[in-house]
């Protein structure tokens, strides 16, 4: 997978950002807090951007609608994780086309709490080099580290204690 | 670890690895299917940091979304507030608060615990979620609810996190019958525009406490009605609600940014606009401060007397010394007293030699020195601009003035002194004038230098005394009340045996004394009234009477204008955060400027915690009516801590103190720059006339010698005397002179032999054409024969001029304005009439170039031009400086009435002297 180019990115972020008061409106007429409502849209642009960024895939509907059908299904299972009574129905046609890959993304979500322990120095340097392609001088100078050797001995440091913790998540979701 | 995979995988995945290296790996992972899982748990975690790294990108492009967003609603939220809002009453037992619109999911076992703390019966309460952090909730009826992280307190400690907010309104009649509520306090019925309660919750249904900072409730009114409050409601034994603790309603400042504002007085910007002027907020503070220290009286009229004086008469003249010409302090005066008729000092100033053939006066200083005074045509029918001149002079002080440094300026040795002298009362007595304030009392001082060996008469004379005298009387106004009588020192006393009368006078440097009680704060305005009568052993002088005054400086405690300091002060991000930095304020602002009061700025200022209305109400008692709309807006305060108020407070102080010290020190920069070129103007000026004067000699005395030599060669003679037989003395040299002197044709006969010899002088003439368009026109003639150049000058354009006619010249037409330096070459000059002439205009190179090739070209060794060449040029850049000032002194009085609205009275009041208070 290629890394995100930020400019143009966060753009995108901005332009779709601006769909959230309706989506909000939405989420909230399902019953939704405005603080979840919030946390879901943002995990619906996260699914989109991903999604967009796969070859084989294309776009049969609005991105604001897949936005909104992606938040629904999220309250969704919210709610149902809540234990809230919530009575509204999820798109067929939206959903049969994507579970999977919302199911997909759903796991990496999961997965994505594990990096919540690694070390911000290291969350921020493999998120740099992994998500935005930066290079390792780059990395190096932006994290203050001496250059881009022990920045690349840190990556690899890095990334194993990553590893570990993400193994360590998987494991406990598959129980 | 012999191999460590980690790395081997990392590399593998991101391509660092030779083809025979992956080669290796691929065949490891194929046999080794730990490895295969690590790789794919490798892949996974890099899949997750992509997408934490995207998560990031989304986090923080909301947050730009969302201040933005805040921003927006802030504003609609709070016009609407303007128009609508109004008091209520609201329902606490203690507590206020606030929260929101949205339905919100709550356990039932949460609700059912706060349902018991509802206040009113049969009303369905709202609830709303609070997150912890700042937000602002709308309730069914339109009550707009605002909550901070500091809003509540739990168990007496302050509580930050997320709150449930419960809401129970009854604005409808219908409602609050329904609910059962009552409209008493006390015993009085009230009229009510809604009852609220409020309570607000731990999200585990603990109730929670309000806290100082409280909740901002805002209801919907139709109307506002006066006296409306907002009443606490206790509820007594039996369960009724009775409504106490009525307090005044408040609304929320509408909070803005400083840089967003506009603190400037109304009109000023408008002003700048309209004069196309830098749009810059910079600039347009540097120049808003720049009038910060202003005196009021530099009245148009008197920079232009000082521009008139820096231009025509400095040269000349000093202010308090005599010069080449006589010292032009209080000149209208002597010339009154010295018994000139009325206006004549105007014509003399126009043309001199006609007002010497009126005024018996003006002819004798006609005879100051023979350097003759030049005519100023120019002030024909001006008489405003001579006085204007005149009054600057007047009311500047001795020794401070730019003028009196000393350069002897005899510009010839074979001047003269003046023969007449005449005595003048001002000169033997000189008077200044203070303010000064002791033990609490403000008294009006003159310090009088009197001459050694004069003496003036004290104020009180002895009954019986002839004596003129001495007055010192401060001039009543409304603004000070006259405090007893003038004090002065002891004064000598003596019986004068001759005269039989008894004498009261001093000598010496005295004092004199006038307590004044101001009646109101700031700058007063004093006109001091002054009369005296210098004597000495022998004689007396004409009296004396003058009125005086004091340039004011508007120093702190001056009420009748804004100073830019203080308003720039505020304008600083600094205080934002403070009811400074509100619309509210920013409207106050434009009345405060009207109002010309900055102890009306200064109620705003000082106790930045204080509600707006209270300011607005203390304004209004300060005798500011106006100020009666914004107190009825009931705009609150913003709270802010004591000690950062405090800090403010200071920080304000400091700042006004910087910038109206940066003000000054901008505008003496600018002054002393001014200064600095009118002294070098001055200087070469100087140096032109001692030119000109030793030019002159030098033209006369070497077309003399060349007159004299060309007529003894005629004669065939010998320069000097000749005795003739006859016993007549022939003086050649007397012959010449005169003619040389009147430049007119002249035959000599030499008596013995008969000869005779002419000297020759022929016209020629020319008219420059548009001559008004230059400031200054020339005839530079260059005699062959001659060393000197000779300068003409011209009248209106026009130039009618004896050339020597056995001399040969070169000339050429000099003309300088602003714009640049203009030619016309004459070539080798004929007796002739030229007519009409058009000046070319060149570079300064050319000319200079120009020039010093034409005085180059002579028989003998030619004087130097390069000097005056660079005089012209002086004057030439000295146009465009001083048109410069006259165009940045038009502006600046274009803009002033802007910045100091109230300024014009001040300005029509004649004399001001700052008592400051």
């Amino acid at each position: 997978m290629k890394p995100f180019n930020a400019q143009e990115t966060k753009a995108e972020i901005q332009r779709l950002y601006r769909y959230y008061p309706e989506t909000k409106r939405l989420l909230r007429s399902l019953g939704c807090d405005a603080l979840t409502a919030e946390d879901l849209f943002q995990e619906a642009l996260i699914i989109f951007i991903q999604r967009k960024q796969d070859p084989d895939f294309h776009f049969t509907v609005e991105p604001i609608h897949y936005i909104k059908q992606t938040c629904k299904f999220l309250w969704f299972n919210e709610a149902r994780k809540r234990q809230k009574n919530t009575v509204f129905s999820l798109d067929a046609d939206f959903m049969e086309e994507e579970q999977t890959w919302l199911e997909k993304e759903q796991k990496m979500r999961i997965l994505e709490t594990a990096l919540e322990q690694l070390g911000k120095q290291c969350r921020e340097l493999l998120q740099l080099f992994y998500g935005l392609g930066k290079s390792m001088v780059d990395i190096a100078k932006k994290l203050d580290l001496r250059n881009e050797k022990v920045a690349k001995t840190q990556k690899y440091r890095c990334i194993q204690k990553a590893k570990e913790l993400v193994g360590q998540v998987q494991v406990e979701s598959i129980q | 670890m012999g191999t460590d995979w980690n790395k081997l995988i990392e590399q593998y995945l991101t391509g660092e690895l030779n083809a025979e290296q992956v080669a290796q790996f691929e065949k490891e992972l194929a046999n080794n299917p730990g490895l295969l899982a690590e790789l794919e748990l490798h892949r996974q975690t890099q899949e997750v940091l992509r997408r934490s790294a995207l998560r990031q990108l989304v986090k923080t492009g909301g947050k730009s979304y969302f201040r933005k967003k805040v921003l927006k609603y802030g504003v609609i939220t709070l016009m609407v507030l303007g128009a609508i809002s109004a008091g209520i009453y609201l329902v606490m037992n203690g507590k206020k608060a606030a929260s929101e619109v949205d339905s919100v999911q709550i356990e039932a076992k949460t609700l059912q615990v706060m349902e018991k703390f509802l206040e009113f019966d049969n009303i369905d309460p709202q609830y709303f979620q609070f997150t912890g952090e700042d937000d602002v909730f709308l309730t069914e009826s339109g009550v707009l609810l605002s909550a901070t992280d500091e809003s509540f307190m739990l168990d007496g400690k302050p509580y930050d996190g997320p709150a449930l907010i419960q809401w129970q309104e009854a604005q409808e009649a219908a409602d609050i019958v329904k609910a059962g509520l009552s409209t008493m306090s006390g015993d009085k019925l009230l009229e009510t525009q809604g009852m609220f309660s409020m309570k607000a919750f731990t999200p585990g249904g603990k109730p929670l406490e309000l806290s100082n900072t409280g909740v901002y409730v805002q209801v919907p009114v139709d109307e506002i009605k006066e006296g409306m409050k907002l009443f606490q409601g206790v509820k007594g034994k039996n369960g009724a609600i009775d409504w106490q603790n009525p307090k005044e309603l408040e609304r929320l400042p509408q909070a803005g940014d400083m840089r967003e504002m506009d603190l400037y007085p109304p009109d000023y910007e408008p002003k700048l606009n309209e004069l196309k002027w830098f749009k810059e907020k910079q600039k347009r503070d540097s120049l808003y401060l720049s009038f910060d220290d202003q005196n009021f009286q530099t009245s148009e009229e008197k920079n232009r007397g000082k521009q008139l004086f820096n231009m025509y008469c400095s040269t000349c003249h000093f202010k308090h010394k005599d010069g080449t010409g006589p010292k032009l302090y209080q000149v209208r005066n002597k010339w009154k007293n010295g018994g000139a008729k009325p206006n004549s000092i105007y014509d003399w100033v126009i043309d001199w030699s006609k007002a010497a053939e009126h005024d018996p006066y003006a002819l004798m200083v006609s005879y100051y020195k023979p350097t003759a005074q030049p005519t100023f045509v120019n002030f024909k029918n001006k008489k405003g601009d001579i006085d204007a001149i005149f009054d600057y002079i007047d009311e500047s002080v001795e020794g401070n003035s730019s003028n009196s440094n000393q350069l002897n300026l005899s510009s010839a040795s074979l001047e003269s002194p003046l023969p007449v002298t005449v005595e003048f009362a001002e000169d033997k007595a000189k008077w200044t004038f203070n303010t000064e304030e002791t033990n609490g009392k403000t008294y009006v001082v003159a310090r009088v230098q009197i001459e050694k060996h004069w003496h003036i008469n004290s104020l009180y004379l002895p009954n019986g005394s002839f004596g003129y005298p001495t007055s010192f009387q401060v001039m009543p106004n409304k603004a000070y009340q006259l405090v007893g009588k003038p004090i002065e020192p002891k004064a000598i006393e003596v019986h004068d045996e001759v005269a039989d009368e008894d004498l009261k006078y001093h000598e010496g440097t005295i004092v004199l004394k006038q307590e004044v009680k101001p009646l109101v704060k700031g700058n007063i305005p004093i006109q001091v009234k002054y009369a005296f009568q210098p004597c000495d052993a022998t004689h007396c002088l004409a009296p004396y009477e003058g009125t005086f005054s004091l340039g004011g400086n508007s120093e702190s405690g001056v009420n009748d204008h804004i100073p830019p300091s203080k308003v720039l002060a505020i304008w600083r991000p600094k205080f934002n955060g403070t009811i400074l930095a509100t619309r509210d304020f920013e409207k106050r602002m434009q009345a405060i400027h009207r109002t010309c009061d900055q102890k009306v700025l200064e109620v705003y200022t000082r106790s930045l915690s204080e509600p707006l209305w209270k300011k607005d109400e203390r304004v209004v008692g300060m005798g500011y009516p106006e100020f009666k709309t914004f107190a009825a807006e009931r705009i609150g305060a913003i709270k802010l801590h004591d000690k950062h108020a405090q800090n403010l407070t200071r920080f304000y102080e400091s700042v006004t103190e910087i910038l109206h010290n940066k003000g000054k020190r901008e505008v003496a920069e600018a002054l002393a720059k001014e200064r600095k070129w009118d002294e070098k103007i001055k200087q070469v000026r100087q140096k032109n006339e001692i030119r000109k004067g030793v030019r002159e000699q030098l033209n006369l005395h070497e077309e003399y010698d060349f007159n004299l030599k060309d007529v003894c060669k005629q004669l065939g003679k010998r320069v000097g005397f000749q005795m003739h037989g006859g016993g007549t003395i022939v003086n050649i040299d007397k012959y010449v002179w005169d003619a040389t002197v009147a430049r007119q044709s002249t035959t000599i006969t030499d008596p013995e032999t008969g000869k005779t010899a002419q000297i020759v002088y022929e016209p020629f003439s020319l008219e420059v054409q548009n001559a008004l368009e230059y400031e200054k026109l020339f005839v530079y003639l260059f005699p062959k024969e001659m060393n000197s150049y000779q300068r003409l000058d011209t009248e209106q354009g026009h130039i009618n001029y004896q050339l020597n006619g056995h001399m040969n010249y070169t000339g050429v037409v000099v003309g300088i304005n602003e714009t640049g330096v203009f030619l016309y070459e004459l070539g080798e000059m004929e007796a002739k009439e030229y007519g009409l002439v058009n000046l070319k205009r060149v570079s300064d190179q050319e000319f200079r170039k120009k020039l010093l090739a034409l005085n180059q070209n002579r028989v003998k060794k030619p004087m130097g031009i390069l000097d005056e060449v660079n005089w012209l040029f002086t004057e030439r850049t000295d146009y465009s400086v001083q048109r410069k000032r006259r165009d940045n002194e038009v502006f600046r009085n274009a803009v002033r009435p802007t910045v100091y609205p109230c300024a014009v009275c001040v300005a029509d009041s004649t004399v001001e002297i700052a008592i400051s208070k």
